[in-house]
């Protein structure tokens, strides 16, 4: 499991609190995330960048539920993105 | 097709639900924090007291014994009250403690081989003293079957076996108690019945709960925690068993039935 697929699990564990099992149903329809059966998140981008999708996965929430739900995206994964470099960071997390 | 009014009103709606329920997350979360601390606190309270309460029993069973010299007549009753009480509080504040354990999942069970038999016997023996004070007839009955089980003595001892008799004692105005141990398709069924106050249907929901008091316990038990049977439930669950109560309602008697696999 790389650090992007535990940034997009943890985005998507945090949403959940907020707004229960629609958060993985949401999650499910952004291109290039898969879920399998155990809820373990992997980023199948193809060749592209996995970090795009994660900026996916965020926008999804905030077309629905506005800038909070951005808000609360970063603040889930802030710990873990103090291990990447800046050109690591997917750019809707970034500060 | 909606009009782009209709759309932005819809968008801030679920923005306002989704701000509520991040709110409702974040009180939630507090929430969980403060009954975390409460229950560390509560539990440290429970240590010292039962702690001051066991110095207390054995203090005053000191005195009972007669380790000082004997006791004034005069002074025995207040003694033997103190010791008697003293003994319910650390038994009620154990009994707290475990059920904070059981919850928190830090309860940790031995499992030894033993003679399941043995420890009724047991039970039963250390409760005769307290029904012939009563008036209550009590009785064991039990067929010469092998009982060995493997699991934690101690626990199905002080929190079934004795918890489920010792109950039928204090419920139980008048008449009789009986105990009983059976093998029946591949299970061991252990069952107190008794003549005494019996339990309604409402209750019978909530006995094995968490606090859950028969609606008028307290009346006849001033000692009830409601822990009793939620701690034996969770015991008896730990073993594979399982616990029911059955009572044809108030004034009818009850029998509580345990059962565990052969």
């Amino acid at each position: 499991m790389t650090t992007l697929d535990q940034i997009a699990e943890k985005i998507i564990g945090k949403q959940e609190l907020v707004i229960g099992p629609l958060a993985w149903t949401e999650a499910g329809k952004v291109q290039g995330l898969q879920i399998d059966r155990t809820r373990q998140v992997t980023l199948t981008n193809g060749d592209g960048d996995p970090k795009e999708t994660v900026d996916r996965l965020v926008s999804q929430y905030e077309r629905l539920f506005g800038r909070a739900s951005h808000e609360v995206c970063r603040e889930a994964v802030a710990g873990m993105l103090v291990n990447l470099q800046p050109s690591e960071i997917p750019s809707s997390l970034r500060a | 097709m909606p009009d782009s009014t209709y759309e932005e009103q819809l968008k801030a709606a679920n923005e306002a639900v989704y701000k509520h329920s991040l709110e409702l997350a974040r009180l939630k979360q507090e929430l969980e924090q403060t009954n975390e601390r409460q229950e560390t606190l509560i539990h440290f309270i429970g240590h010292e007291v039962k702690g001051f309460l066991t110095k207390d029993a054995g203090a005053f069973a000191s005195l009972v014994d007669g380790d000082f010299g004997e006791l004034p007549e005069a002074l025995k009753p207040f003694v033997e009250h103190a010791l008697t009480e003293s003994r319910n509080g650390a038994r009620s504040v154990t009994d707290l403690l475990t059920a904070s354990n059981q919850k928190k999942g830090t309860m940790s069970y031995t499992k030894e081989p033993f003679d399941l038999k043995a420890l009724v016997v047991e039970a039963v023996e250390k409760a005769r003293q307290a029904t012939t004070a009563k008036g209550l007839a009590l009785s064991f009955t039990a067929d010469d079957a092998s009982y060995q089980m493997t699991g934690d003595k101690a626990q199905l001892s002080d929190h079934v076996l004795r918890n489920l008799i010792d109950n039928s004692i204090n419920y139980t105005p008048s008449g009789s108690i009986g105990v009983s141990l059976k093998k029946e398709n591949e299970k061991i069924i252990f069952a107190v019945k008794d003549t005494g106050i019996g339990i309604s249907e409402e209750d019978k929901k909530r006995l094995f709960t968490e606090g859950g008091h028969g609606k008028d316990s307290q009346k006849v038990n001033v000692h009830s925690t409601g822990y009793g049977l939620y701690i034996a439930k969770n015991i008896v669950l730990a073993h594979g068993g399982t616990i029911r109560v059955e009572s044809e309602g108030q004034g009818k008697g009850s029998t509580f039935v345990v059962e565990f696999p052969a």
